[in-house]
């Protein structure tokens, strides 16, 4: 029970948030400048072998792809530094706080005693970066979070003290 | 490639899936592909051609699928580790680089499979319920290590008694018949006239509005109504025949585990309820079950879909009844709950301008946190504070303009959503808070669960109102 009266949703419950690594920008960049160019290419392929040759709209639409693919990873660049930004989290003694979001913002918030487990997970880029994702499973799948961008070392660290913590709480769904 | 595990000094045994992985993976592979593309060429799906061609074929990608199913087999086998001594971990570093971290105390169950082609090479499959999510698996280990592990694993889980913790039965089981316990005790037994009525009404009001279109013209232009409208009326309204079966003769008896649930007209159905299972509960009223006064209660089970088999799950406590009904019914699970003695806050009156179509209330008692929502149709739903999972508060853009949040509570997966919507923002940070610090108390108070009390004494003359009063 917080007396404190709140002004803002997302403030942190502890005096700040725990950001991001600052690599983990890069990262973001690199995932969208590889998924949005192959998106629009089997977009574009699609397209260009089920339509017939002699259709007149067909240039269009594939214009109108190209563009779109363009304008989706052009958008998705200029967020990322914002978005990256908007992440934090805060451990405390019983839960951990996590949030996140750019347009449409969140809060969430779980008990080490509800973690059924704790994984870490660094895909090919993010492992050049030597960054790792955490992810705490919870019986809820809306209530299972992650935390990404974390240095690896870091991340075991969090992983563990996670599991730790879970152990000493009362355990059962 | 990274071989070695960042351990941390202490010497621990890091152990591999069995090298013969590769062999099983290859062997299920080409097990599966023969099973379906013979089925596929008994059934006479392909084209054939001069069969001579064709087998050479066959033989060429089974091999070639084999040889595929037998690298990535040795793949996993070279690239998965794990270790099981103070702590459970399983390392896979295929693409990407994965540990996973397991708490023993909860592991839900340890199961050990064994496909053919595993069980004559000697090896088998650790399958880790956890709870909620897929279960993780260790494929394959040699026998004796499967069985060690599990024994390993279910007693390192013993250690720490889980209190929820079924004692081998499945939600959806029926008690072992041999054990003479207490003779089972009728509590509740849906009224027929309900049951007809409500599966009637479960059909929704926009299948009326069709029908009666449809028949109204019908009647029009041929002046009679075919048999063959009626039927594809039918179809329309399965949904009525599919309730009317399912919920026929829905009685409740209390026996030792908990509550016995029986129904269903063609396929008699017989469920055992653990009360302490119950997640979360809602309230649910149609339109046209409204204009009845009829409501249906549905549940959030652990363990329910578990088992494949659907209608071994406990979605629905109280197919159709009245509103007293429904308090009586809940006050079986939950005998410290009564919807009727909820004090509703309003979400704000400026939260309405995003939701003037409807009214949307919440609260929370000593045991319990709900919402109410009511739009055309209507719905409570209530979850404990002991079983609340987790918290969380989101504002979407249009929320942020006006300065609201919705708070949402996290049960595990099933049909009850806990979710307060458009609450001033210090309102919903507070609620937060406050449903954060009750849930942690709740968790370590047993007392405080709402089943904790002495059941209520069932009244095995209670009869349900009658219909029309």
């Amino acid at each position: 029970m917080s007396p404190k009266h709140t002004v803002s949703l997302f403030e942190p419950p502890v005096d700040r948030w725990e950001r991001l690594s600052p690599k983990y920008l890069v990262v973001k960049l690199i995932g969208i400048l590889i998924w949005w160019p192959i998106l629009t290419g089997g977009a574009f392929a699609f397209v260009w072998f089920v339509t017939p040759d002699d259709w007149s709209g067909r240039r269009a639409l594939l214009t109108t792809i190209v563009v779109a693919g363009v304008l989706m990873l052009a958008w998705r660049a200029i967020r990322a530094p914002f978005a990256v930004r908007r992440w934090g989290y805060a451990e405390r003694d019983e839960d951990v706080y996590l949030t996140r979001g750019l347009l449409s913002r969140q809060l969430t918030c779980v008990p080490y005693g509800r973690m059924q487990l704790v994984e870490v997970n660094s895909g090919p880029v993010e492992r050049l970066f030597g960054l790792a994702t955490v992810s705490m499973v919870t019986a809820s799948s809306s209530g299972a979070v992650s935390i990404p961008g974390l240095d690896v070392a870091d991340a075991e660290a969090v992983r563990d003290r996670f599991i730790n913590r879970g152990k000493h709480l009362r355990a059962g769904i | 490639m990274e071989q070695d595990t960042p351990l941390e000094g202490t010497p621990q045994k890091i152990e591999r899936p069995s090298p013969l992985t590769g062999l099983a993976n290859a062997w299920l592979a080409v097990v599966a592909v023969v099973f379906f593309g013979g089925r596929e060429l008994i059934e006479g799906n392909f084209d054939t051609g001069p069969l001579g061609g064709f087998i050479w074929i066959a033989v060429g990608a089974l091999a070639v699928i084999a040889v595929i199913a037998l690298g990535i087999g040795l793949l996993q086998w070279r690239t998965t580790t794990f270790i099981v001594d103070d702590e459970f971990r399983i390392e896979r570093r295929l693409v990407s680089r994965t540990t996973t971290r397991i708490d023993f105390t909860k592991v839900q169950s340890v199961d050990i499979h064994r496909p053919l082609a595993a069980r004559v090479l000697g090896l088998a499959e650790v399958r880790i319920d956890v709870g909620g999510q897929a279960p993780q698996s260790l494929r394959f280990l040699k026998n004796e290590r499967a069985e060690s592990l599990r024994d390993h694993l279910l007693a390192r889980m013993g250690q720490a008694t889980l209190p929820t913790l079924p004692d081998g039965a499945a939600p959806g089981e029926a008690p072992p018949p041999s054990t003479p316990a207490t003779p089972a005790q009728v509590v509740y037994k849906a009224s027929t006239k309900h049951v007809l009525l409500g599966s009637f009404l479960s059909m929704g009001i926009l299948s009326v509005l069709i029908a009666a279109v449809i028949i109204a013209f019908t009647l029009i232009l041929a002046r009679t109504i075919p048999i063959v409208l009626l039927i594809a009326l039918l179809g329309i309204f399965w949904q009525v025949p599919k309730q009317l079966l399912t919920n026929w003769g829905f009685t409740i008896s209390r026996v030792d585990e908990g509550l016995q649930i029986q129904r269903g007209a063609l396929t008699r159905v017989q469920m055992t309820l653990r009360p302490d299972r119950v997640q979360a509960v809602a309230i649910d009223q149609s339109l046209l079950m409204r204009l009845a006064g009829l409501h249906t209660i549905r549940l959030t089970v652990l363990g329910n879909h578990l088992t494949a088999d659907e209608s071994a799950n406990i979605d629905v406590l109280m197919p159709f009844g009245k509103w007293d009904e429904a308090r009586y019914v809940l006050g079986l699970i939950w005998p410290n709950v009564d919807p009727e003695t909820f004090a509703w806050y309003a979400q704000s009156p400026r939260g309405r301008r995003l939701s003037w179509f409807a009214d949307h209330n919440f609260t929370i008692t000593d045991d319990v946190f709900a919402v109410r929502h009511e739009m055309l149709s209507h719905s409570i739903r209530i979850v404990p504070h002991a079983r609340v999972q987790g918290l969380g508060i989101q504002q979407g853009a249009l929320q942020r303009l006006f300065g609201f949040g919705t708070v949402r509570a996290h049960t595990i997966d099933g049909p009850v959503h806990v979710q307060a919507y458009h609450l001033d923002v210090p309102v919903a940070r507070q609620l937060f808070e406050d449903e954060l610090a009750r849930s942690t108390a709740a968790r370590d108070d047993k007392a405080a669960e709402p089943f904790a009390a002495e059941p209520t004494a069932a009244d095995p003359t209670w009869a349900p109102p009658a219909w029309p009063r």
